[in-house]
């Protein structure tokens, strides 16, 4: 084994396509292996903060390049892998890997630049020394945003990936790898069970900040894990709600327009996201009855079944989907296709569905009746997705019950949040440096 | 004739034709609940062929698709026509999470005389099973033979102890009621509950397994999952029971806290009580039924009283699986007159031999459930 490999961490050397095929899953490490990584990773802090924003941010929009040029073997082995990792249809693999890797081939935004610079001599950032990035198994880009985040600045990071799914991340890494090794230097990805607290303590061990992606299992086993001097940035279970406005139905080429783009924020990921619509609400007294809505969403989704089809249904979520289903029926009105489901209930409201594509529609007469159901939800609610005009928008924001602090944006882009999106209520930075002020 | 004369004579027909209908309906109903009475009864005895339940159970489908709203919805969502059905597999079942959404039930809610509730802990409505006078005595005719011969054989030789609640402290539990029963028809004098006000006296639990212990009369201790697991922490006595005492478990972990499996669960219980293992058996039971299932052993399995039809299912499809695949668990349950005649479950099963099953747990993500859930509320 090469030296400072770790044994089940891939290593690759640079510039060599190292078959990642996940037929030979890599051994799990054991704690003192990942505590090993860690320290090694860390030791790259300075070397990856002196190669610059600029390279940093070319190597990753060269990674993302790779990943999407068909003709790269890693390209290759990705639509080969993530569909069975991830669950979902290769259709989707591909949408989902176009749409998430064209963000890091931005330009790194101004203020995000310019907020990591010193301020007036008086406010001087400081970097950790590394970071963690915990990772959930649902959608599988979500970890893009935080490695491209720590990258960026110029933070090593060690990410932990999803038991269910760590193809992306080494993926990503072994593409780093191809087109920059320094750079790659300071990434890794490990794999390790859910639940063992030891390992989980040894990649925490001495981290200055820990990003966690997870439910609330997950983010109490971190926070109870984690040193009291780390940082913590916590991406909780979560779920979003769609609003179709005064807009959208203000006649049936309005209605279907706004249908397409809402079924695109339920198909995508398969509705398993933490940012995808589990309740529609339509306003009522338009041109375009909430029922006829609901049935230009079915044919909506009815079209992606095709173009975008949904992966196959596990047992747990087939069980839980046809409990609801049949509530819907007894309820209201159901919509079936071959992938996806629409119940229209009228005003009455049936607990939110298992996702995979199974949505319900209400109708409501007004955005801030919309926004006076959304209380319970609490900071779970973490997107609403509108089809409406500003005005409405903006009454949607005001009658938001506190804490509640989704983003609002429009329909359709749901699920493509740029790298520099609020998430949790906060700026994209907000946690990622501290400060000497003087 | 004038048109005023003419409406009003259309409307009281219109009316005296419902009122006929209802009574009719009413009478058809209780004559299905008799012959479910005489069905139980014959095949208890062995008396009456699996085809006899089927086309009875066929009957009460179609009954419960003209009298029950959300079942004829089902069955229109499906475009089923269930008078055309031969075939019961071809029926849809009623999935439990719509015991929770709509009321699912032959007879107006002037003729409940029990509603039995779910444990309501997974924080959504709870679902309600209604049971009129007939359905209640269905219930107990198969409570009491099911168990008769699957638990209690020889009924009237072991004290009960009972780690559930009475049904004064759970009214609308159907285990408690279930339990009551069984007091009633099989305890003798020294049986008593060790669950009051909301916990388990662990004190009068030591004293009435002593005593047996000391007199040599066998007990059958019933209690949930959750329950044994309580009395495991809170008490290091260890008991050797007489010969002939059994163990009732019924409830699982649901995917909550303190899980165990079926086999460490049975290791547990054995070297607490001095139980053997194939004195301590399952049984398999839910508030949307009338019926239970027990466990029996060599193999161990669930094994369906013959009354019963129960089919593992595609969880997609919700047609039967081939073989020993795994799917979801159906019940097909005449005793059910009132209200479901089939009930599909999200718990997880196969096939095991001829005769049964046996439960993998539940499909996670389907909403929690189980009589173990409240009792772990209550310990806290």
């Amino acid at each position: 084994m090469p030296e400072g490999a770790v044994k089940g961490i891939p290593y690759h050397a640079e510039g060599i396509d190292t078959d990642m095929s996940t037929d030979s899953p890599a051994a799990v490490p054991t704690p003192g292996e990942i505590s090993e990584l860690t320290q090694r990773i860390e030791s790259t802090a300075e070397r990856l903060a002196g190669l610059g924003t600029e390279r940093r941010r070319r190597a990753l929009a060269a990674a993302a390049g790779r990943l999407l040029d068909a003709s790269t073997p890693i390209a290759r082995r990705a639509l080969k892998e993530l569909p069975d990792a991830t669950g979902l249809s290769p259709q989707m693999v591909q949408w989902a890997l176009r749409t998430s890797l064209a963000s890091l081939s931005a330009p790194v935004p101004a203020d995000l630049a310019a907020s990591c610079r010193p301020h007036r001599d008086r406010l001087h950032p400081v970097l950790p020394r590394r970071c963690s990035i915990i990772l959930a198994g649902n959608v599988f880009t979500a970890g893009l945003a935080p490695i491209a985040f720590a990258l960026t600045l110029g933070i090593p990071a060690v990410c932990k990936a999803s038991s269910r799914d760590d193809v992306f991340p080494r993926l990503l890494r072994q593409a780093l790898g191809e087109v920059d090794p320094e750079v790659a230097e300071g990434l890794a990805a490990v794999v390790f069970p859910g639940g063992s607290e030891e390992h989980l303590k040894s990649l925490l061990a001495g981290c200055d900040l820990a990003v966690v992606y997870g439910g609330d299992e997950t983010i109490r086993a971190v926070r109870s894990t984690a040193e009291a001097t780390t940082r913590l940035i916590e991406h909780g279970h979560g779920l979003g709600i769609a609003y179709a406005g005064a807009a959208a139905v203000s006649g049936t080429a309005e209605a279907r327009k706004a249908a397409a783009r809402i079924a695109l924020d339920v198909a995508a990921y398969d509705q398993r996201g933490c940012l995808s619509p589990m309740r529609l609400w339509v306003k009522s007294s338009g041109g375009v009855s909430p029922r006829r809505f609901a049935r230009l969403l079915h044919e909506e989704l009815e079209r992606l079944d095709e173009d975008l089809p949904r992966g196959p249904l596990p047992t747990e979520a087939a069980a839980a989907q046809m409990q609801w289903r049949a509530v819907a029926v007894v309820r209201g009105e159901l919509m079936e296709g071959r992938g996806h489901a629409v119940a229209w209930t009228g005003s009455q409201e049936i607990p939110l569905g298992p996702g995979r594509r199974n949505i319900q529609v209400v109708s409501t007469e007004s955005a801030e009746g919309v926004a006076r159901r959304l209380g319970p939800l609490g900071i779970h609610l973490k997107a609403i997705g509108a089809a409406c005009d500003e005005e409405e928008v903006s009454r949607l924001r005001t009658a938001l019950p506190r804490p509640l602090c989704p983003r609002i944006v429009p329909a359709g882009t749901m699920q493509t949040p740029p790298l520099t999106a609020y998430a949790e209520g906060a700026p994209p930075r907000e946690g990622w440096l501290r400060w000497i002020s003087i | 004739m004038t048109a005023r004369f003419r409406s009003e004579r259309q409307a009281a027909l219109s009316s005296c034709a419902m009122a006929h209908e209802s009574t009719r309906g009413w009478e058809n109903r209780s004559v299905l609940a008799e012959r479910v009475a005489v069905l139980i009864g014959q095949m208890t005895k062995g008396e009456a062929e699996p085809s006899h339940r089927d086309g009875l159970l066929l009957s009460i489908a179609r009954f419960q698709a003209r009298r029950v709203e959300p079942y004829r919805r089902l069955l229109k969502a499906r475009g089923v026509d269930a008078q055309a059905v031969s075939r019961l597999e071809d029926l849809p079942a009623v999935p439990t999470d719509v015991f929770r959404a709509a009321r699912v039930a032959v007879h107006p809610p002037s003729r409940d005389v029990r509603i039995f509730r779910t444990s309501g802990t997974t924080g959504g409505p709870r679902g309600s099973h209604h049971l009129s006078e007939a359905g209640l005595r269905l219930y107990d005719l198969s409570a009491r033979e099911s168990a008769a011969q699957a638990f209690f054989a020889p009924p009237g030789q072991a004290r009960l102890i009972s780690l559930i609640a009475h049904e004064r402290e759970s009214p609308d539990s159907s285990l408690a009621y279930m339990v009551a029963r069984f007091f009633e028809w099989f305890a003798i004098p020294g049986s008593a509950y060790v669950w009051k006000d909301g916990r388990i006296r662990i004190q009068e639990l030591r004293k009435a397994l002593d005593e047996a212990a000391a007199d040599g009369h066998p007990v059958c201790l019933l209690g949930t999952s959750f329950a044994y697991v309580h009395v495991e922490e809170n008490c290091r006595t260890r008991w050797r029971l007489p010969s002939g005492s059994r163990i009732l478990q019924t409830g699982g972990f649901k995917g909550r806290t303190r899980e165990f499996s079926a086999e460490e669960m049975r290791g547990m219980l054995e070297a607490r009580y001095g139980v053997p293992q194939e004195d301590i058996l399952a049984e398999y039971g839910m508030t949307e039924l009338s019926s239970q299932i027990y466990e029996r052993t060599l193999p161990r399995r669930l094994v369906p009283a013959s009354w019963l039809r129960v089919t593992i299912v595609h969880p997609e499809t919700l047609r039967p699986v081939q073989g020993d695949d795994v799917g979801l668990v159906r019940i097909e349950d005449p005793a059910n007159v009132d209200t479901a005649w089939a009930v599909q479950t999200s718990d997880l099963g196969r096939r095991l031999g001829e005769d049964g099953f046996e439960l993998l747990g539940r499909a996670s993500g389907a909403a929690l459930r189980g009589c173990s859930l409240a009792v772990e509320e209550a310990l806290g």
